[in-house]
């Protein structure tokens, strides 16, 4: 679904991702973990078409993300780690044009958003302006916004960041039916226990390289994710 | 005084600094120079209208009269601007609540916060004064000591309109919020003040008679109700010590009162205007589809309409468009035309097609429209919309803002000059602006593309103060005004002035067209917050 090779991509003197290579495949959710600055947001906004790249290639379910980002951008749901959404909207009315982007029918849309909206607890404040909306909310408004054109990769950038337990457990469950269906999540988080329940490949990047992985079981073996990262942060 | 000081440094730093943009010499320098001819030529254009009045006053005699008139201009100037300006510093601001949890008392955040307001007051102010006083000059032997009484005067001048327009944008903001099309609302009530800014500036030539005819009398009758203005004239222009030190006072004064009662009111309103309260629409919910170009259309328009700024900085000029053919058709040339003078006819027809196309050049939404996606660019960026899609739906919204101000114009210039436009005229009236607006909105776009600034703290320092809207504006005043004169000066051809007109449009457009065609998505996908 996903293949990264060679990424490499710098910022004026300073090397933000080094010559990363990495593979998601579909049904798989995978967690990328490193440090502050590791690289991670740089590594995910070239994978969704936002930022351009110095080297490498990213291909999208066969399409190559700097050849034809347009095409590669139908296959991808991008969630940034700070939801800055259009607060002249209401959150119809955003949702509303994120699926006429899609090309996403009435019918379908309007399932969607109803069945996720209520699942997300957030259906009920769809026609107040995003303006009023909490941090929480605009993050819970961003995920159903993804949900409404289900694109077969999901790239998320620390997604659980100001939702509520409930909302949280259920946007769990709905990351691992998308996968179910036959898409596929990468996703950057901080919460390492999350990651080791949830997902079932991980990478770790530290320093704009990749340090390891594969299969959450076997990349971290019988130490927990928590102990793996520390110990790869302290060495060279 | 250690907190008030730096937070007046934190304030200049960030307006500069978002001005000339983050280390980048280059940027700031093309900035500086683009401001600085951008406001010469606003000093110019005062300045001739100030001289016409010094002209009409010197015939009677009562040149330092045209001191009276400066300051009420002023007055209304800075009044009108900071009314709808410092509402964005002072309040809902997004430095509002890092504030408010730092051990820093409300009257220093209220007195740095003044002083950026100040600023702009002082700009305004000096917009209207300095070429005042260059055309009280003109007509009156050059004094020093009379120079330093208005520089004097001119330190004081907008603390008065500045307190009041300080505490007038705090009610309309009060009240406004609390009703439902609370945006709609403030644009209108400001195009209104902006009417009526208009009808003041029409009426001068009978109100310049009136204060000739009435002198001193008029004056001292009306002292009871523009005091400050009454009494700079007389300290400053008459040289009155006692004025002038009652008119410091009343400045200091005023502004003293203006600064206590933000400072107790401050984290109130700020309070009470953050409090979102999310308005539950009856009814349910709409899931209409559109078209993409549909789709990004309707957020170009919410996002326009919901930031009154935005609309009040672009659409003024489509109001004077509207107001100017009854300016020209009874102020400048009333009676004239009664009197059947043929030889205006040139003159009134080049007149209006330039004005028009200056109005609708200065309306130019797509200069600021890449910028004003902020920190959305990133989620822009990331959905498949292409790039030459994005062009198109802005510079289409631009169009189809202004084409409805240049139809009730035309229609308005053909009835009130039925007489003068011949069927070809009659055609120019509406061919030309629109061909100017289809230009400059993708000029505007490219310019945008070019130079887009997205870090911004409040919407101002997008729409008022970004170097692209200084370069599209200008090149939009000097591309009409400049033919124009020329035109007047050479007795030009009506018909040969229309074809260069639209030549020059249709070379601008074509150029930014093809640039855009061949470099739009490169600079498209380099943009970044």
């Amino acid at each position: 679904m996903l293949e990264v090779k060679n990424l490499t991509k710098r910022y004026g003197s300073k090397l933000a991702v080094s010559d990363v290579s990495l593979k998601v495949e579909a049904g798989q959710i995978t967690a990328f973990i490193g440090h502050n600055g590791a690289g991670k947001t740089t590594t995910l906004k070239a994978i969704a078409g936002i930022i351009d790249f110095d080297e490498g290639e990213i291909y999208v379910d066969g399409k190559s993300v700097r050849e034809n980002s347009y095409k590669a951008k139908f296959d991808i749901g991008y969630l940034p780690d700070n939801p800055d959404l259009y607060e002249t909207l209401k959150g119809i009315e955003y949702l509303n044009f994120i699926a006429d982007v899609f090309y996403v029918d009435e019918t379908v849309r309007k399932e969607r958003i109803e069945t996720y909206g209520r699942r997300l607890q957030i259906f009920s404040d769809l026609n107040s302006p995003i303006s009023t909306y909490s941090h929480g909310m605009k993050q819970k408004l961003a995920i159903l916004s993804l949900l409404v054109h289900k694109p077969k990769l999901y790239l998320f950038d620390e997604p659980f960041v100001g939702l509520d337990p409930v909302t949280s457990h259920e946007f769990k469950e709905i990351m691992k039916e998308v996968c179910l269906e036959g898409s596929a999540i990468l996703f950057s988080t901080h919460v390492l226990e999350v990651a080791e329940k949830l997902c079932t490949h991980v990478i770790i990047i530290k320093n704009g390289k990749i340090m390891g992985q594969g299969e959450m079981k076997k990349v971290k073996g019988n130490k927990s994710l928590e102990s793996l990262f520390l110990e790869l942060e302290k060495s060279e | 005084m250690r907190n008030v000081l730096n937070l007046i440094k934190i304030n200049f730093v960030s307006i500069f600094k978002g001005m000339f943009g983050f280390n980048k010499k280059r940027k700031g320098a093309s900035f500086l120079a683009t401001a600085i001819i951008f406001l010469a030529l606003l000093y110019f254009a005062f300045g001739s209208i100030m001289n016409t009045f010094g002209e009409l006053l010197n015939e009677f005699g009562r040149v330092e009269y045209i001191i009276f008139i400066g300051s009420l201009f002023s007055f209304v100037f800075v009044l009108f601007f900071i009314t709808y300006e410092a509402q964005s510093y002072f309040f809902k601001t997004k430095d509002f609540e890092l504030l408010s949890s730092l051990p820093i008392k409300n009257h220093e955040i209220v007195i740095a916060k003044y002083s950026s307001v100040l600023l702009s007051a002082y700009l305004y102010s000096s917009i209207i004064l300095f070429p005042t006083f260059v055309v009280y000059f003109m007509y009156a032997p050059f004094n020093f000591g009379t120079l330093l009484l208005f520089i004097l005067g001119f330190i004081f001048a907008p603390l008065v309109p500045m307190a009041l327009g300080t505490v007038l944008g705090l009610v309309i903001s009060l009240i406004t919020s609390k009703l439902k099309h609370s945006n709609i609302i403030s644009i209108i009530l400001f195009m209104l003040l902006l009417v009526a800014y208009f009808v003041l500036y029409y009426q001068m030539d009978s109100f310049i008679n009136l204060v000739v005819q009435s002198g001193d009398s008029f004056l001292g009758g009306m002292q009871y109700y523009l005091p400050s203005i009454v009494w700079f004239y007389t300290g400053f222009a008459l040289g009155d010590i006692l004025y002038i030190f009652l008119f410091i006072i009343l400045g200091l004064v005023v502004t003293a009162l203006s600064v206590v009662m933000l400072s107790l009111l401050y984290k109130k309103i700020n309070f009470n205007l953050l409090k979102k309260v999310a308005v539950k629409s009856k009814g349910e919910l709409k899931f209409n589809k559109k078209s993409q170009v549909g789709s990004f259309l309707k957020l170009e328009a919410k996002r326009y309409f919901g930031y009154p700024a935005y609309v009040l900085n672009t659409a003024f000029s489509l109001i004077f468009m509207i107001l100017f053919p009854f300016l020209i058709r009874y102020g400048m040339f009333g009676g004239i035309l009664e009197a059947g003078e043929e030889a205006l006819i040139p003159i009134i027809s080049i007149i209006t097609i330039s004005l028009n196309v200056m109005f609708v050049c200065m309306c130019v939404t797509t200069s600021s429209s890449i910028s004003i996606e902020g920190k959305q660019i990133t989620i822009l960026k990331s959905l498949p919309l292409k790039a030459s899609k994005i062009f198109f739906t802005k510079t289409l919204f631009n169009n189809l803002l202004v084409l409805p101000f240049i139809l009730i114009s035309g229609i308005i210039n053909i009835i009130l000059f039925y007489n003068i436009f011949n069927v070809f005229l009659c055609i120019m009236i509406f061919l030309v602006p629109t061909i100017a607006i289809i230009s400059f909105s993708t000029f505007g776009l490219l310019i945008n593309l070019l130079l887009p600034k997205f870090n911004f703290d409040n919407i101002n320092q997008v729409v008022k103060q970004s170097l692209s809207l200084f370069i599209v504006l200008m090149s939009g005043i000097l591309i009409s005004v400049i033919p124009m004169v020329i035109g007047l000066m050479t007795n030009i051809n009506i018909y040969l002035y229309s074809a260069i007109l639209i030549s020059i449009y249709l070379i601008i457009f074509l150029v930014s067209f093809i640039i855009l065609k061949i470099k739009g998505d490169s600079l498209y996908y380099k943009l970044k917050v």
